[in-house]
């Protein structure tokens, strides 16, 4: 019999993590991750990679935590392990500061990450501008070190990947039976989702060693993100920019801003300036759907649209995909005698 | 006014950067040299890793503690300059870990944001169940002590790199005032019983993922002497040695398997860490800091010296207050000079 073929397209941190749940789940399957880009020309390379969860008006709050949950766990047990420093994952302590009074005193990751609680006067001090802030420590899954990890394990599991860019669904239908569309931005036009949207994230990778601790402005504006090797300075939020065009007139006004927060920072080394388009919507797409053409059938499985979420709830989304694509290989007609326990 | 300062680490370089702060424009004839046979990076604050942190308990040490705040006060207001980068200076949070609860240190409210661990970050290191978490400084003497020597350079202090083997050695050659830094060799110009070496040995390691301080329980077995974990800017440092009594400066391949077996045990991340230096060196321990005054008579001349040595394992964290002190020790001299008239035979 052979074996269930399973198409994932995209190989940024939720196509990869996508790819590993579905190994995980489904040993039976045979999974190909076929992608335009890889590691370290990706969204996700571009992205600092903090778990600090972006929240999604149209999903449920609960929804969203256990995925930050499952997320956060599964990064922590690496963190604590030999492995920690190939995957790239790393803890780190911080603020998130607040000009004027925050929305929610505890937001609902606060429960989250370690130590949650608000900034004392005496820590304020060091952020003149801001009378308001939270203290806490999380994680942080550096690119490209985390996917190429992913990559790693993957190829460990026999899964073949493929540069190839993938104009339509349909294109993978003659050979495989589960599609898996984890196409970040690339769903605007691969399946045609008016409602997913670039927000364009500029961000300067700067070397900057003794910064050890993140400073975010909770506007969401302004972050500083230290790395192993770099520290992410950011950012912007221009929603339907879909240039990837590093602007000059940008980066000065990011490495200010980043300087008011972080004096130490005018002495940054080898600046390099990155742009990324987060994949934003409403909600993160992640439903099953049997697409229909002239008589044939396409399963389907959507992945994307979590915008500047991404990494904080990658690993919770993976696996709730992995278990549709379990729930659409159950359907199919013979499956009862394919599937292996 | 001849000022001679001996020793060149960062209680010899403090002290003498802030006396001449506070009194070259009050006292024009003052003149400034420093003595040493060691310099950076060869001084036993060099191998420090530079974090701000006095001991567990103050044993009711008020005075110290004051010094101690009086250096993280200073130490942070220099954050926001341009010179912190040179200074080696930066913020560092991390955590303290013990095998039980412990009362809250005499530095609780003068680091930033002390908290008890919560439990789930006690999951973290198994085979302890309570602890701390703060903000603290990092000072790394590797670019602090050249910082200081610069400073001091532009300031027209006068270096000599020769051993001084006594006090009359110097007074005899027309200094007024001696300022004795000589740390953990204090005891060669001066007999100080109390004055122990602390050996310690350290790795240093790359493992730039590292961005907190890890210091675990020494309750039992004396301050450093159980691992500890310490990004710096570059390399992080590796330790948990403090053998009290202990004259060698050689590296020992036994102290270097305890203290990687034991990082790693804390930190299993670390298996993967690149070592690149070894380092041994003498903790000046004392009960006390010694920080007086002393009129040294030799014969019928006297010489006026202002002991400040025996800072243990937080040099770096008191050095400051330390510094402020001895210049005020200083002042004292200078007002009774002024008292007794300039006609006062002096040596």
């Amino acid at each position: 019999m052979a074996a269930l073929k399973v198409a994932v397209v995209g190989a940024g941190v939720i196509g990869l993590s996508t790819g590993l749940c579905i190994v995980e789940t489904c040993p039976s399957c045979s999974v190909t991750v076929l992608s335009e880009q890889f590691s370290p020309n990706t969204t996700s390379d571009v992205a600092a990679g903090m778990l600090i969860p972006h929240t999604y008006p149209g999903t449920a709050i609960h929804v969203q935590k256990q995925w930050f949950k499952e997320t956060f766990s599964y990064l922590f047990a690496i963190s604590n392990s030999a492995e920690a420093s190939e995957a790239g994952i790393h803890l780190v302590s911080g603020w998130q500061i607040f000009k004027n009074p925050p929305r929610e005193e505890s937001p609902f990751w606060s429960d989250v990450v370690l130590g949650f609680r608000p900034m004392s006067k005496a820590e304020l001090q060091k952020f003149p501008q801001h009378q308001f802030g939270q203290a806490f420590t999380t994680l942080k899954c550096d690119c490209p070190p985390y996917l190429l990890w992913l990559e790693k394990r993957l190829k460990a599991a026999g899964v073949q990947m493929y540069t190839r860019k993938v104009s339509d669904l349909w294109e993978l239908q003659s050979e495989y039976n589960v599609v898996v569309n984890c196409a970040g931005i690339g769903a605007h036009h691969l399946v045609g989702d008016e409602k997913l949207f670039p927000v364009r994230g500029q961000v300067l990778k700067v070397h900057a060693p003794w910064v050890k601790n993140f400073i975010r402005d909770g506007d969401g504006s302004t972050y500083i993100y230290p790395g192993i090797h770099r520290v992410t300075l950011g950012g912007t939020r221009e929603k339907e920019n879909w240039s990837l065009s590093p602007d000059p007139g940008t980066t000065k006004d990011i490495f200010d801003r980043c300087c008011s927060l972080e004096p130490s920072l005018q002495g940054a080394q080898d600046v390099k300036v990155k742009v990324g388009l987060r994949p934003s919507r409403q909600s993160v797409r992640l439903n099953r759907e049997v697409l229909s053409q002239g008589g044939v059938k396409l399963l389907v499985v959507h992945n994307y649209g979590h915008g500047a979420g991404g990494f904080s709830v990658h690993r919770g989304t993976a696996k709730e995909a992995a278990h549709l694509v379990a729930e659409c290989i159950a359907a199919l007609p013979g499956s009862s005698s394919r599937a292996k326990l | 006014m001849r000022v001679a300062v001996i020793g060149a680490g960062v209680i010899g370089l403090s002290t003498a950067l802030c006396i001449h702060q506070q009194y070259h424009s009050l006292l024009p004839s003052l003149q400034l040299e420093l003595y040493a046979d060691r310099c950076t990076p060869n001084t036993t604050s060099d191998g420090a890793a530079g974090l701000w942190q006095p001991y567990l308990s103050n044993h009711g040490n008020l005075q110290e503690t004051l010094w101690n705040k009086e250096t993280f006060d200073h130490l942070v207001g220099q954050l926001g300059s341009p010179e912190a980068r040179e200074m080696g200076l930066f913020l560092l949070s991390g955590y303290n870990l013990f095998t039980q609860p412990v009362p809250d240190p005499s530095w609780r409210n003068i680091v930033l944001g002390f908290r008890n661990l919560t439990p789930r970050e006690l999951e973290l290191f198994p085979g302890y169940s309570y602890g701390w978490f703060n903000t603290a400084l990092v000072l790394e003497c590797r670019s602090y002590l050249p910082w200081l020597t610069n400073e001091l350079m532009q300031r027209g202090v006068k270096f000599f790199p020769k051993k001084v083997e006594s006090f009359q050695e110097v007074s005899l050659g027309g200094v007024d005032v001696v300022i004795n830094c000589t740390g953990v060799r204090a005891g060669e110009l001066q007999p100080d019983p109390e004055l122990q070496p602390g050996r310690g040995q350290i790795i240093k390691v790359v493992a730039p993922w590292v961005k907190h301080f890890i210091i675990t329980d020494s309750t039992e077995s004396g301050p450093y002497n159980t691992p500890y974990i310490i990004p710096g800017s570059e390399f992080t440092v590796l330790g948990g040695i403090n053998q009290c009594g202990n004259w060698s400066e050689e590296i020992s391949a036994q102290d270097h398997k305890g203290i990687w077996e034991s990082c790693c045990r804390l930190m299993p991340s670390l298996q993967k860490a690149k070592v690149v230096q070894q380092w041994s060196g003498l903790r000046p321990m004392r009960p006390r800091v010694r920080l007086e005054r002393e009129t040294i008579a030799h014969g019928h001349l006297q010489a006026e010296v202002i002991h400040n040595y025996g800072h243990g394992a937080f040099g770096i964290t008191i050095h400051w207050g330390c510094a402020m002190a001895a210049a005020r020790l200083f002042g004292s001299i200078l007002q009774e000079k002024k008292l007794a008239g300039p006609c006062q035979p002096r040596l």
